[in-house]
């Protein structure tokens, strides 16, 4: 390998200012004599081979696994290399030199002399200056052993610049290949003799030139490392910067939309004409979606920027799912969806965590589900997580009977603002933040959020969270019980879930429960069990199951007198405030509206039975639990009726309930009124002279079309019985009938239910 | 509590919710009407307001808490719809003893 004599010179005293070699430079070199004498190898074989080879691996091997090599530090490495090297070679001076991008300049990046203990580097040589050793780089395979620099065709063209200066007599260069090029060289010398280079010192050069590709690679991976974190910092600076932004922008946002949408609700209460209300409509909605998103966006930014403290309070888990169904069963209801909620037994109840944030994703999901579901049912079951085995680990599972979600957008969905249908916004509406924020909520909540689906069946939304169990659960309220021992109890619904909640919870309160999936099976199973002697005590019947639906089942057994002793509650969802006001006119026990709650279902079996038997069952009965306030202000109930005595006594009925009752004489007035008003309920009798109840209420629909106005519950009262009249007041758009006469009972419990459901 | 008329030879008892209190006596008194009313339409055969009354009648009598005056308001009705003088003459005065007849307790 060549040296300028001039470089070598002014190393010893200026090292670090190396200087490019010329021809001027190199015709003014003295002219050196080359070594005469090539002695051999100066590391014997032999006895110390084995020593030797053991030395040279274990100093690579130390090499290998060396800070130095794998920092990424390259001149510490290059260091590190020639120091080795000259150590393994027992050589004078050795050198690593790299290659300029265009193969046309080597620049020596580290040169070692043992004896002066010294590191230097800086020199350019040019391939116009050395074409043959160029060449040779080029083209040699193996290491260039010059054995005698000066007479080497591949050397002695650097005689005079360099080895006779130097007094260098043999150059070992070994080649420095990254990614299959030559990217350097490094290079051992002796000083002073010539030198047959042995095979094992051309193998050890060649090693200490890998050691060399190694250091540079780790330094390339050093630099991308680097350049991938400072992209990845600068994205998450970006990142929070935004999300910051985005929080603090949403509830700059939220706080004067409060104000509008609270000023939207206050006009809404005013009297408008109908176009007015009209647009006044089409603004509150809009207004509430805008909030929507912007709630979700404050969530996500919330989230991504860190600031969502999770609560770790005490909560039921039971109070948690109840509410969460609650909130839900309108929406399953309006759909004519079954909607049902099972937690298992062994799931522990009293836990510590979030219950806003869980509930949050509870609903999130249920409401998904309900979104993209129009027909069937939505399932959620609650149990420990089977993947988990550690207390506390719950998994909420909603199964729906949707539209499905294709296979490569089952993981897509949980991105922000991602849908798995391009449509899928137009068609149901929501921002697609909801699961994204769902899935960060359970992350943070050490658990995870998944889907399975099955394209146009339906999908399973999983939900795992891991939360703490509270140490001493014992002062928590007690569950609710009833003692139901000795009663026999039949279970009659279409939907296996819910029958799985009601046996379970029923099984619990010592009931002995039997079960039957359709109406028909049910009354096969109460004669049997009448047969037998062995009657049944409670009878839970879902109102809507195909072929014969409950009050068809209610029907036959009061036909065959086989209702005596038999405590009968319907199960109600869709069509409920027409299911309750015939159960109540039938005399039965009484009505639950799914999804079942089991505080209502204690609650409705202990007024069931005392309604019956005069005493509740034996054991306590939890007392109701405090509904959600109501609305501070009663229903606004429409009368139509052109019957006085019958306007007299409903509004006997509604005095002192809070309710206000406008009544007008037949249908053309109610239709007036009802353009001119807003009304949460209106009563209608069927019968009346001028306009009847059945062409009122179609003209109320066609009205609340045209106007884009949301439908008003329209319950008939009626006289009639046949199922021909009742099907022709469902066509005529009205959503209830209470039988005529109407008892005071019915007409409180069903508007009662229509207050409840008031937003 | 009130009375049964003393020309009345069948008594009965009906519980009605005290809240009706108020209204009871003027719904009684419209039966009384109601019955007027009746007797004169069948003189003039006038089934169509026959049919209305009785029609209220069921409709309204079991609210009251009496529910034989829906019975006898559905009977009359279905009478009514077939001209049925004699039918509608007979709940007529079926309708007339239940009012002498009844004796309420509010409750």
């Amino acid at each position: 390998m060549p040296r300028r004599p001039r470089f070598a010179a002014r190393k010893s005293t200026k090292p670090s200012a190396p200087s490019r070699p010329s021809i001027s430079d190199r015709e003014r070199l003295p002219d050196r004599h080359a070594p005469s004498r090539v002695v051999r190898s100066n590391v014997p074989f032999g006895q110390n081979a084995a020593a030797l080879l053991e030395r040279s691996q274990e100093t690579i091997r130390k090499l290998a696994q060396s800070d130095a090599l794998n920092s990424g530090n390259l001149p510490l490495a290059f260091q590190a290399i020639t120091e080795a090297c000259s150590r393994l070679l027992q050589v004078d001076r050795v050198s690593i030199w790299l290659f300029a991008r265009d193969q046309t300049s080597l620049s020596l990046v580290d040169l070692f002399e043992p004896r002066q203990q010294r590191h230097s580097a800086g020199m350019v040589l040019r391939s116009t200056d050395y074409p043959i050793y160029f060449e040779a780089l080029a083209s040699e395979e193996r290491a260039i052993a010059a054995h005698d620099a000066f007479t080497d065709p591949r050397t002695k063209e650097f005689a005079h610049t360099y080895l006779a200066p130097l007094k260098i007599g043999a150059m070992l260069d070994a080649l420095i290949r990254q990614k299959g090029r030559v990217v350097g060289v490094l290079s051992a010398e002796h000083v002073g003799t010539t030198h047959r280079w042995a095979i094992y010192e051309e193998q050890l050069a060649s090693s200490m030139a890998t050691m060399a590709t190694l250091a540079m690679e780790a330094a390339e991976r050093r630099e991308v490392e680097q350049a991938l974190r400072v992209a990845k910092e600068t994205a998450e600076v970006a990142s929070r910067a935004k999300s910051e932004f985005l929080a603090s922008m949403s509830h700059e946002i939220r706080t004067p939309m409060n104000a509008i949408i609270g000023m939207a609700d206050l006009l809404w209460e005013t009297s408008l004409t109908p176009e007015q209300r009209k647009y006044l409509r089409i603004f509150r909605r809009a207004g509430g979606t805008l909030l929507n998103l912007i709630n979700d966006i404050l969530d996500l930014s919330k989230v991504e920027a860190g600031h969502l403290e999770l609560e770790s309070i005490d909560f039921d888990l039971h109070d948690v799912v109840d509410k969460t169904m609650d909130i839900l069963a309108m929406r399953a209801n309006e759909k004519g969806l079954e909607l049902a909620c099972h937690v298992d037994s062994a799931v522990p109840r009293f836990l510590i965590g979030d219950p806003t944030r869980l509930t949050q994703i509870l609903i999130n999901l249920i409401g998904n589900a309900l979104k993209f579901t129009d027909k069937g049912s939505v399932t959620v079951l609650v149990t420990n997580d089977p993947d988990a085995h550690s207390p506390g680990a719950i998994r909420f599972s909603v199964r729906d009977t949707g539209i499905g979600i294709p296979d490569d957008k089952l993981n897509a969905i949980f991105d922000s603002f991602t849908q798995a249908h391009p449509s899928t916004a137009r068609l149901y509406g929501g921002t697609g933040l909801g699961l994204a924020i769902s899935k960060h909520l359970a992350e943070r909540m050490n658990g995870r959020i998944w889907a399975e689906s099955s394209l146009g069946k339906g999908s399973v939304f999983h939900c795992s969270v891991r939360l703490q169990i509270q140490p001493h659960p014992s002062a928590q309220k007690p569950a609710a019980q009833i003692e139901l021992s000795g009663v026999r109890a039949l279970v009659v619904d279409d939907h296996p879930t819910n029958r799985l909640i009601l046996r379970e919870s029923l099984g619990a309160w010592g009931a002995e429960v039997a079960e039957a999936s359709n109406g028909a099976a049910a009354l096969e199973e109460l004669r049997r069990a009448a047969e037998l002697r062995t009657p049944y005590g409670l009878l839970l019947l879902d109102c809507r199951m195909p072929e014969m639906n409950g009050f068809q089942v209610v029907e036959k057994l009061k036909a065959s007198s086989s209702t005596t002793g038999l405590t009968v509650i319907m199960l109600t969802s869709d069509h409920w405030a027409d299911d309750i006001a015939r159960t109540y006119d039938l005399g039965l026990g009484g009505y639950l509206v799914k999804p079942i709650r089991r505080a209502d279902l204690i609650q409705t079996i202990g007024i069931a039975f005392a309604r019956r038997q005069g005493t509740f069952p034996t054991g306590s009965v939890e007392p109701r639990e405090p509904k959600p306030p109501l609305p501070t202000r009663g229903l606004r109930i429409l009368l139509a009726e052109d019957s006085p005595d019958n306007q007299l006594l409903v509004r006997a009925y509604l005095k002192q309930t809070g309710h206000q009752l406008d009544v007008v004489d037949h249908g053309a007035i109610a239709l007036e009124k009802f353009k001119n008003g807003r009304y949460d309920v209106i009563l209608m009798d069927v019968q009346m002279p001028v306009m009847d109840g059945y062409s009122a209420a179609r003209a109320i629909r066609k009205c609340e079309q045209d106007h884009d106005l949301l439908p008003t519950p329209i319950i008939a009262l009626t006289a009639l019985a046949l199922k021909e009249e009742a099907a022709k007041i469902f066509e005529a758009g009205c959503t209830a009938h209470i039988t005529k006469p109407v008892k005071k009972a019915t007409l409180l419990e069903v508007l009662q239910a229509h207050k409840g459901r008031l937003t | 509590m009130q009375s049964p008329d003393s020309r009345s030879t069948k008594r009965c008892t009906v519980q009605v919710d005290r809240g009706l209190e108020d209204i009871v006596p003027g719904f009684l008194a419209n039966r009384q009407k109601d019955l007027q009313t009746v007797r004169r339409a069948l003189l003039e055969q006038d089934f169509e307001t026959i049919t209305l009354l009785a029609h209220r009648m069921k409709g309204d009598g079991g609210g009251y808490g009496f529910d034989r005056i829906t019975e006898i308001g559905g009977d009359m009705e279905l009478a009514a719809s077939r001209h049925d003088c004699t039918a509608v003459e007979r709940y007529t005065a079926e309708l007339e003893e239940f009012l002498l007849g009844v004796t309420i307790v509010y409750v």
